[in-house]
């Protein structure tokens, strides 16, 4: 007989740890950036964007990942944490291509991965969130 | 700024901006469930105290008709009470009525000056309420 198992829980950890490195990189490339810094090459009122994306997106995220009141309202704030991230590494990863110089490839790989996996995560919680909600509803 | 940047910078606001609007639609939705939840326990509770007193003033007039059908038992039952007692009184006049004839009559017997004629007069006569008369021809 096949047994399904449910896997509960939603501490995943390389999620969480990759939102708080996202609150590190935003909030030093928005309040203490260094000139060789990547967002920090990204001309303009980009650098903010970018930045305050990432922060944002880590803040968030942490928060929805770590809201235990409401699954719904959770999981909300992670589908938008997810969504703002993909768009600051989207912004990112055009700074190391675009003003990275040497081993740039390597880190822009990294972020489109990073990218890719929080758009994947945003479905999931959108798929979840079509299931959670009552139909008709 | 050239194109690649704009286009670059222009698909990140987009997903910025959507994840912007999740996060907000979330919060808003939350505020607005709350909002219907207390709405819906309100009415839940305005619904639950208005059957509560319809059923009570359905109660209220059970017990008053019962209320009414029993006052109306226990003033029958008080006025048979007090015709059984009336009743009784009299059977009690009569008894002793009857006692104190009968009393009258064995001492008439006893007496030795008694006569047959007299005896039969003091018979006759029965007791003062007329219970116990004995007639002559049933003598």
């Amino acid at each position: 007989m096949q047994q399904k198992l449910i896997v509960l829980g939603r501490n995943r950890p390389h999620e969480l740890l990759l939102l708080l490195l996202s609150i590190l990189w935003g909030g030093v490339a928005l309040f203490a950036p260094t000139p060789d810094g990547l967002v920090s090459r990204l001309p303009g009122w980009l650098t903010i964007l970018a930045a305050g994306a990432l922060l944002s997106s880590g803040t968030i995220g942490l928060v929805g990942c770590l809201w235990r009141t409401t699954v719904e309202v959770g999981l909300g704030l992670e589908l938008g944490a997810m969504l703002i991230g993909a768009g600051g590494l989207l912004l990112s990863g055009y700074a190391v291509l675009r003003y990275g110089e040497g081993g740039g490839t390597v880190t822009a790989v990294f972020m489109s991965v990073w990218i890719v996996a929080n758009m994947w995560r945003a479905m999931q919680i959108w798929n979840d969130l079509r299931t959670l909600r009552p139909r008709g509803g | 700024m050239d194109l690649a940047t704009i286009i670059v910078a222009a698909v990140s606001a987009l997903l910025s901006g959507g994840g912007a609007a999740a996060v907000v639609s979330v919060l808003a939705r939350r505020k607005l469930t709350s909002a219907e939840v207390t709405e819906k326990l309100t009415d839940s509770a305005i619904q639950m105290l208005e059957v509560a007193k319809r059923e009570a003033r359905a109660d209220v007039a059970d017990m008053r008709a019962e209320l009414a059908e029993t006052r109306a038992e226990l003033s029958d039952a008080r006025r048979e009470a007090a015709e059984a007692r009336r009743r009784m009184r009299e059977i009690r006049q009569d008894a002793e009525s009857l006692v104190g004839f009968l009393d009258r009559v064995l001492t008439a017997i006893n007496d030795p000056k008694m006569t047959i004629g007299r005896l039969r007069v003091l018979v006759g006569q029965g007791p003062p309420n007329g219970l116990g008369t004995l007639r002559e021809s049933d003598s």
